[in-house]
């Protein structure tokens, strides 16, 4: 018998092949691909076997020698001081290494100018990532997931176009591209979605701005890693101490650098009147995020028991908890 | 060839994408570079009605009277040739190429209610209601295009973009062009409406009118065009037909359903879409200045009649 050459139905199936596609057939296709990608966020279970979409143990903690535990500079030039304050660490070379992604995550939440001090300032962020590139980093990203409306506030902020003069890619986050917090422990944060960008980068600096917050009292460098959280974000106020401490040792920031240059002492975090805040010229630099702080707790006078995630993260001891023992050198800019 | 159908068509094009474009940029930081009011003031129905019921001139009524005066010139331009709902009416139309048409009487029967819609709108307006909102052209299609059309085609760029990145895994470059697409082309969030279900049905209903029967609204129920209709008659630009053979493609192929029977038609129907103009096998038919008592249709004599 041989081998079968052709069966019947081939010249039909060439003929189909050679045929034009139309262009009501192209439509047709198109819209029902489209129609079916957009279904498929219906079902990201289903599809979160391929990579993203999973649970993620978050980044791991580097151990980074530095000349001193913190630096708290003073001076009149926030960039300056904030230059010398690192320098003064140890130089952002122990941080950044070459070829990294850097990622700067400033406080971006509010419709703030500069002035009125509800972000973190346009020129802190600046210095950080003019260091970053020094040290060889190839990439310097700079986000915020806003509370207020993303387009204004990364345009009245100031920041979007300091760091964009800088050099670095200024965008706005995905809240799906996130992963979900998975903790060695129990935790009221189990599952929570974080993005991805922010876990993926090579160096994680934290750039809060001290201000006061209404509801946990003092926002820091650990509130503000809320930042890069997913999801509806208001009911993580509720047992925030807990929360905020298991997603700093998720995130694990290399450096911290908390912006008190101008400082909003009332009526946080949103604030709005040039009255209710205070030039104090401060920037604290450490590559311990509960140090940070807690010595920014010291400079508005609050006892930093009074911050729950702040008392929590000293009750479960987590990083250095006694700022009595810790080498805090201070620095006149 | 056909060039006068070509210029309308990009005109109608012209006009819708404009349109768009004005509602797009109603969005931070408002860099639009057309008052989103443009459309608005040069509509009749809406600055008579709520100059009306509001009590006072509306600032800007100038550009609606002359409008108004334009139709009366030329004739129903507007809704042939720069009504942005018209033009996607004429779009969703096409995609039925059976054209269908009506017999003279349910046509004559069917083209009134717009002037009943009118005219409730009017009298409503007179004690002091506004309801022109609910059936204004540029309204209607102003609802469709910022509340459905704009948010679902952010929503299916958005998703596309999410399945390259999340679920498929490209690379950078694709992410950061979707970030640089965000702020400019997509809007940085996909804004979900309330009642958006019920304007989709209600334009649904008006596209799907289209494709069963074609400008199925501008002919029934368009109280816009209805007050242009009024205007329009005025207009000493005529269609006339020398040495028409009686063939009836121009009624039958008509999307206003504008010729009767005798293949005359009506003035204040006729949308000056030209289509007549070269459906006639004989290009006999013209548009041009015609006298209101002059003949409108010239029987070939050399032919015998079909039927």
């Amino acid at each position: 018998m041989g081998f079968i050459l052709h069966e019947e139905g081939d010249e039909d199936m060439i003929k189909g092949l050679n045929k034009k596609v139309s262009r009501k057939g192209f439509l047709k296709a198109f819209l029902s691909s489209l129609a079916l990608l957009s279904l498929s966020k219906f079902f990201p279970e289903a599809a979160s076997g391929a990579p993203g979409g999973g649970m993620s143990g978050g980044r791991m903690k580097k151990s980074i020698k530095t000349d001193h535990d913190l630096v708290l500079a003073t001076g009149e030039d926030p960039y300056n001081t904030t230059v010398k304050a690192v320098e003064a660490i140890g130089g952002m070379e122990r941080f950044v290494k070459k070829g990294d992604t850097v990622l700067v995550k400033p406080n971006i939440g509010w419709d703030r100018s500069p002035e009125q001090a509800g972000n973190t300032n346009p020129q802190v962020v600046a210095a950080l990532i003019d260091m970053s590139f020094k040290a060889g980093a190839a990439r310097v990203n700079v986000f915020d997931i806003t509370c207020n409306d993303a387009r204004r506030c990364y345009a009245n902020s100031g920041i979007e176009e300091a760091a964009k003069a800088h050099g670095a890619n200024v965008y706005f986050p995905d809240d799906w591209d996130s992963v979900k917090a998975h903790f060695g422990h129990p935790s009221p944060f189990e599952g929570w979605p974080v993005l991805k960008d922010a876990l993926e980068c090579d160096t994680f600096i934290n750039v809060p701005v001290l201000k006061h917050h209404g509801l946990t009292r003092l926002t820091l460098s650990m509130k503000n890693l809320m930042g890069v959280c997913g999801g509806n974000r208001g009911i993580i106020h509720q047992g925030i101490g807990d929360k905020l401490v298991d997603l700093t040792g998720f995130i694990n920031p290399d450096l911290t650098v908390i912006d008190a240059h101008r400082v909003l002492l009332r009526n946080g975090p949103t604030g709005g009147d040039l009255d209710d805040v205070e030039k104090m010229n401060k920037v604290i630099v450490s590559a311990d995020p509960l140090l940070a702080d807690i010595t920014a707790c010291g400079l508005v006078n609050v006892e930093p028991s009074k911050v729950s995630y702040v008392r929590v993260a000293m009750e479960r001891k987590y990083g250095i908890y006694d700022a009595n023992k810790a080498d805090i050198f201070e620095l006149k800019v | 060839m056909k060039p006068l159908v070509l210029a309308r068509r990009f005109s109608q094009a012209l006009s819708l994408l404009v349109f768009i474009y004005i509602l797009w940029s109603t969005a931070y930081p408002l860099a639009g570079h057309i008052a989103p009011g443009r459309f608005f003031k040069a509509d009749p129905l809406i600055m008579l009605s709520a100059s009306i019921s509001e009590r006072i001139v509306l600032s800007g009524v100038t550009a609606s009277l002359f409008m108004l005066a334009m139709t009366a010139v030329l004739g129903r331009f507007f809704c042939g040739w720069v009504c942005p709902l018209g033009a996607a009416i004429d779009m969703a139309g096409a995609l039925n190429r059976r054209r269908k048409s009506l017999p003279d009487a349910k046509n004559s029967k069917y083209r009134k209610l717009k002037y009943y819609i009118l005219g409730v709108i009017f009298l409503a307006a007179l004690f002091g209601r506004q309801v022109a909102w609910l059936f204004d052209p540029i309204v209607v299609m102003g609802r469709f295009v910022s509340l459905n059309l704009i948010p679902s085609v952010t929503y299916l760029v958005n998703s596309l973009f999410m399945a390259l990145i999340k679920y498929m895994g490209a690379g950078q470059a694709v992410k950061d062009f979707y970030h640089l697409l965000k702020p400019t082309f997509l809007g940085v969030k996909t804004f979900y409406f309330a009642h958006s279900a019920m304007i989709f049905l209600f334009s649904f209903a008006i596209f799907a009118g289209a494709i069963a029967l074609r400008r199925s609204w501008c002919r029934m129920l368009c109280p816009l065009g209805a007050i242009y209709a009024l205007a329009g008659r005025l207009s000493p630009l005529r269609r006339s037909i020398k040495k028409c053979v009686d063939c009836g493609r121009c009624k039958s192929f008509c999307r206003m359903g504008a010729i009767r029977d005798d293949l005359s038609y009506v003035q204040s129907e006729c949308i000056l879409c030209m289509d007549c103009v070269y459906d006639c096998p004989g290009h006999a038919t013209r548009f041009g200045v015609r006298l209101a008592g002059q003949a409108e249709v010239e029987m070939d004599r050399r032919r015998p009649k079909k039927k």
